[in-house]
């Protein structure tokens, strides 16, 4: 194959870990070419069509196009699966998420030594500090505008001011902070990736509150399609291949890599070389194509003389409680005044660290409180749920009158620990192929007991915050804990000093292979107690510096 | 899109003609692809009987909404080729199962009996209610009968509540029963609401 296709950078993906680098090595001269697999929609193509976008294949793929598969807790034989997925397009996962935007803190990078290890788990440090990763924090919040009160969250390390004030949350957040602080804890206004005001040539956020599962219409989420994108392709030298699956990733007899394979969009094969190769397509992705791109000198994949490819996978432990409200009784304590908007964004650290709660570990998390998601759809089928699909015909109608009419749901999350271990991992399955017949990531799933464990705690503590609401819920129930956020990943490609011990350097570079980078969740050795993205773009324009100063 | 609100108006009216008969044709919009024969056309009427007095005893108003139409397009679709033949084969269990307990077809049966034949699927409880009449010992059958109805009443919830340019929520009649609550269908509108609030300084 001829090598007329040459360029300075190659990136595979383009969200959270993907865009930062290319956006700040063509600002910085380089030729990139950033290679997507999913479609290049434009705003105009984001719909609030529930069925398309949230339950059909618009993001994700179908299970007999492009699965996954699973095995869950020890299972011998997989299963197709669509988790695992995130958003299949120009932007990535950072399109369809939820944007809420928290900075990890001191204990999630000292997680080991804070510990002194936890049994069964393969926890480590980090091999850079939070202060190194603070300049890159500011710089993401303010190229992709973000939306917050810095100060206000007392278990926060001191920070710069957010790029713009904080969104106009929904009356009920009155309600939480009363309820928060009556039990001592410390309430705060959740920082989201969304512009409250103007920023640049975006308008504000119209509030319609069908964030998280779907694209912005509006431009207003700070997805990198909506943020760094246009940047990068501004300058004239990033060029964005959308439809183009990755297959290999080339490397040369001195271990170098010189580009990557890829089928376009009409199914052929081609290659683009280059002198620097960014993977950046999910940590589960891309362990797959390191996995994927193994040869004859390298029969584990590239990059695994560890093994730990595609090992130490996390993800985001998960809790959540509902609380369910007289819709008259709100509105008598609060008014009618503003009860259309759709956020409630309160969040509450108080438990990040609790050594004296006599669990497995003293890692705790994050409580996001919310209000339901406006899908009625979803709405619908959770009711019908919620009965173990025991409540059909006119009580499910009934059921529907009262959530729509008389009901405010508030609920909460739990952004908790997700402990790397062998229970664990990603590997290629055997068996299953995609439409490219090219072996399909395999998630082998096993939640650590420790991480169920403070899960619950914490899911309990969270509804104690729901029950000292006032006025008093008419239900607060458990929804689950211990569970698993499989959008939220990473850890495949743990970084780390030793190459014993860790794929990538502390730069993100792989140890075995020179010029190959890894810059999505896969480089977190430690999942954190928060949504990762932040923290992937945040190490994206780190790692973008150190390639700059290197291709200089 | 004016155009194809008109274009599928005049075709639910059409087909409203034929739907006492389950005769249903293609759900054809203008904007994907020619999709005929229907999928519902290839069943026969007492399957589709069936199915139709489902999704009303699941919702009462989801079969005049259009449930049907919605399940006939999806059914269409290329990726939905297994769960078609599961609403095939539960149609024909629901006949077996109301023939046993009631001793009438699904679609014949009141609402309290077809609420009862509902709650054997939901409660997976097909097998041992067919083995009543069957000969010889009880066997299971590879049917799954909780999976079937939870699809049915999702697929029911969905043509409801979801665009009507999929055949369902007919005249926008399940967006009229929420009350038009929040704004999927226009952001627009909501940003006119929004004002400083006092009491919340943050």
């Amino acid at each position: 194959m001829a090598r007329n296709d040459q360029v300075d950078v190659v990136v595979v993906g383009s969200g959270a870990g993907g865009a930062p680098v290319a956006m700040s090595l063509a600002e910085s001269g380089a030729r990139v070419v950033v290679l997507e697999k999913g479609k290049y929609y434009s705003i105009r193509d984001f719909t609030h069509d529930e069925i398309a976008i949230c339950r059909r294949n618009f993001f994700v793929p179908y299970l007999g196009d492009d699965p996954h598969t699973i095995r869950k807790n020890g299972a011998i034989d997989s299963k197709p699966t669509r988790e695992g997925w995130t958003s299949q397009c120009v932007g990535g996962a950072t399109v369809h998420m939820s944007g809420f935007t928290y900075r990890l803190k001191e204990q999630d990078l000292r997680l080991k030594t804070l510990t002194g290890g936890i049994a069964g788990a393969d926890i480590a440090d980090w091999p850079i500090t939070l202060e190194e990763l603070v300049p890159f924090y500011d710089l993401a919040e303010a190229a992709i505008g973000v939306s917050g009160i810095a100060g206000i969250n007392p278990f926060d390390a001191p920070r710069r001011p957010f790029p713009l004030p904080p969104m106009r949350p929904h009356p009920t957040a009155l309600l939480v902070d009363e309820a928060a602080r009556s039990l001592g804890f410390h309430p705060f206004p959740t920082p989201r990736a969304i512009v409250s005001s103007a920023y640049g040539t975006r308008p504000p956020c119209n509030y319609c509150g069908l964030c998280g599962d779907y694209g912005c219409e509006n431009g207003s989420k700070s997805s990198t399609l909506a943020s760094l994108l246009p940047r990068a392709e501004a300058t004239g030298r990033c060029e964005i291949r959308s439809e183009c699956m990755v297959s290999r990733v080339l490397v040369d007899d001195t271990d170098t890599a010189i580009g990557v394979e890829y089928i376009d969009r009409r199914g052929e094969l081609q290659a683009v070389y280059a002198r620097t190769v960014v993977i950046a397509a999910s940590a589960i992705e891309s362990a797959r194509l390191l996995l994927m791109s193994a040869d004859s000198q390298h029969r584990d994949g590239i990059a695994n003389s560890s093994g730990l490819v595609g090992k130490n996978l996390t993800f985001s432990s998960f809790g959540k409680g509902t609380g369910i409200f007289d819709r008259q009784a709100i509105v008598a304590k609060l008014g009618p005044k503003n009860m259309s908007l759709p956020f409630l964004l309160r969040s509450v650290q108080d438990d990040y660290w609790i050594p004296d709660a006599g669990l497995g570990m003293p890692k705790g998390g994050t409580y996001n409180f919310l209000l339901h998601h406006p899908n009625p759809i979803n709405a619908a089928v959770r009711l019908a749920t919620d009965s173990d699909w025991a409540v059909f015909g006119q009580p499910l109608k009934d059921r529907m009158q009262s959530y729509f009419h008389e009901e405010v749901w508030v609920e909460f999350e739990v952004f908790g620990e997700f402990l790397p271990w062998k229970g664990c991992y990603v590997d290629l399955d055997p068996v299953t192929k995609d439409r490219w017949n090219l072996p399909v990531a395999r998630i082998n799933l096993q939640n650590h007991p420790v991480e169920i464990e403070v899960n619950k705690w914490l899911t309990a503590r969270g509804l104690d915050i729901l029950n000292a609401i006032k006025p008093t819920a008419k239900e607060v129930k458990p929804w689950t804990w211990g569970g698993t956020t499989f959008h939220l990943q990473h850890g495949t490609c743990r970084f780390g000093k030793d190459p014993a011990h860790s794929v990538l350097d502390p730069s993100c570079q792989a140890h075995d292979v020179k010029n190959l980078y890894v810059t999505d969740g896969s480089f977190m050795p430690t999942s954190g107690a928060v949504p990762a993205t932040p923290t992937i773009l945040a190490n994206s324009f780190r790692v973008a510096r150190h390639i700059r100063d290197k291709l200089a | 899109m004016e155009t194809l609100e008109l274009h599928r108006r005049t075709l639910l009216k059409g087909l409203a003609g034929v739907a006492c008969v389950g005769l249903w044709p293609a759900c054809r919009l203008k904007d994907r692809k020619p999709t005929s024969p229907g999928w519902l056309a290839r069943l026969p009427p007492d399957r589709v009987a069936a199915l139709g007095a489902a999704t009303e005893a699941i919702l009462p108003g989801a079969r005049a909404a259009g449930a049907l139409l919605f399940i006939d397009y999806w059914m269409q679709q290329e990726m939905v080729e297994n769960m078609a033949h599961m609403l095939d084969i539960g149609a024909i269990m629901l006949n077996r199962v109301a023939q046993v307990e009631h001793q009438a077809v699904f679609a014949e049966c009141s609402i309290e009996q077809q609420a009862h034949v509902l709650g054997i699927f939901q409660k997976n409880a097909v097998d041992e209610t067919l083995a009543k009449v069957r000969r010889g010992p009880a066997k299971a059958s590879r049917f799954d009968a909780r999976g079937f109805f939870e699809r049915l009443v999702t697929l029911t919830l969905e043509s409801y509540l979801g665009e009507p340019k999929y055949g369902g929520n007919k005249d926008k009649v399940g967006w009229h029963f929420i009350g038009w609550k929040h704004c999927w269908w226009s952001p627009k509108h909501i940003g006119t609401l929004i004002d400083a609030d006092p009491r919340l300084p943050y």
